[in-house]
């Protein structure tokens, strides 16, 4: 029976009368260090509610291995429960293991609401990072940026400016003026080709010289100065002052 | 008074956003417009780069030679104002001498004024015409742009 179990052969079960049973299964696999991934996909297919019971219940497994294995059920999960319900109960079955619980979640759910929200506590060490770095080739990936900067994750976005992503230079442009001009300086120091004007103006409209002014100070080279002196038409005190700046940068 | 229009409710709110003040002896011309505002930044900020450099031809004696000339300027080159060619323009411009000052505008849904002082803000209403000198007819370029009390 064990056996069969273990290769996801359930033709010998009645659920959910033998959920005892399979729980016994689970935590023997556990112990064996054996794979719960065929036990679990045929439970998928067959008895959703008798997994979730299994995986989300309040007997569930705990451990990395539990969960690990969870994350390959995700989708029958989800549909018997809610993604972000299913996600939390993950996160406080394995708390070690949060990391890689929300990178599942990003993947499955990259446009979802509560994973901002989660990303305090499944993504401590630098809160939003999992979910922007998953997303940033998503067509929503700014709306990600500006809920990142309302929920206060400046690391994360200042970290993904960096990277050469602009979004997070506007999403940060709309609540910490300081985080986005340090932001903007550390995207141009890396790509000084890039564009970070329309991103601060689109933010700030006329108090854009609030981050333009204090950005012109991080500029490490020509390119970038040049290259953001080409933006700053409608903001004259700004380009002034930049085009002044740029008569003392040397070329480089 | 500075000009100004209302925020958008868009994630960025100020996409596409633009104000401008232009001194012509001793009349001026504020305008603040926004365009192109649905694009991503970057293309709403070339559409901004393009009218800015075309605002900049408004010339002028006195106020209304002003407005005159903004109108003319626009319907000149709508090929400059961004991928819709400036069916989503909204401006609102001022023009002001030793005379007096008048207002003007098209795609905005309302003109308010607000009082040095403190105060709630005056409804100042839709300037209903452009400027009486100005050689347009209904098909050109502002006629399409007002939307009054939309």
């Amino acid at each position: 029976m064990s056996t069969k179990l273990a290769l996801g052969d359930l033709s010998d079960l009645v659920l959910p009368r033998d959920l005892e049973l399979l729980r016994g299964e689970v935590a023997h696999l556990l112990n064996q260090g054996s794979s719960l991934t065929p036990l679990y996909q045929a439970l998928a297919t067959t008895a959703p509610m008798a997994l979730v019971d299994l995986v989300l219940g309040p007997k569930a497994a705990t451990g990395a291995r539990a969960v690990e294995a969870a994350l390959g059920v995700l989708p029958a999960l989800v549909e018997q429960t809610t993604p972000a319900g299913t996600i939390r109960r993950l996160g406080d079955l394995a708390p070690e293991t949060r990391p890689e619980i929300l990178t599942a979640a990003v993947q499955a759910f990259p446009s979802a609401a509560w994973i901002v929200g989660l990303s305090d506590k499944f993504d401590a060490q630098t809160p939003g990072s999992i979910h922007l770095n998953g997303t940033h080739i998503h067509p929503a990936y700014p709306s990600f940026c500006v809920a990142h900067a309302k929920a206060g994750h400046i690391t994360a976005l200042v970290d993904q400016a960096a990277q050469g992503r602009p979004a997070a230079v506007g999403a940060l442009s709309l609540v910490d003026s300081s985080a986005a001009a340090q932001a903007a300086g550390r995207l141009l120091a890396e790509h000084p080709q890039m564009r970070v004007v329309p991103w601060i103006a689109a933010a700030k409209g006329t108090s854009a010289p609030e981050i333009l002014l204090p950005l012109m100070s991080k500029l490490r080279s020509r390119e970038a100065a040049i290259n953001v002196l080409a933006d700053l038409g409608p903001f004259p005190l700004a380009q002034a002052r930049l085009s002044l700046i740029l008569t003392g940068l040397r070329a480089c | 008074m500075p000009l100004s229009l209302s925020p958008s409710r868009a994630r960025m709110p100020y996409s596409g956003y633009v104000t401008l003040t232009l001194i012509r002896g001793t009349a001026t011309i504020e305008i603040a417009a926004r365009l192109a505002h649905g694009l991503p930044p970057e293309q709403s900020w070339d559409a901004v780069l393009e009218l800015q450099k075309l605002l900049e031809n408004v010339d002028g004696q006195d106020a209304p030679s002003l407005l005159e000339s903004l109108w003319r300027t626009l319907a000149s080159a709508p090929e400059t104002l961004g991928p819709t060619r400036g069916d989503d323009l909204s401006l609102l411009a001022q023009a002001s001498d030793p005379t007096g000052s008048w207002l003007t505008g098209c795609g905005l849904s309302d003109v308010e004024g607000l009082p040095k002082a403190h105060g709630f803000p005056r409804r100042l209403g839709i300037p209903k015409d452009p400027p009486p000198s100005l050689p347009c007819t209904p098909q050109d370029r502002i006629g399409v742009c007002v939307e009054e009390g939309s």
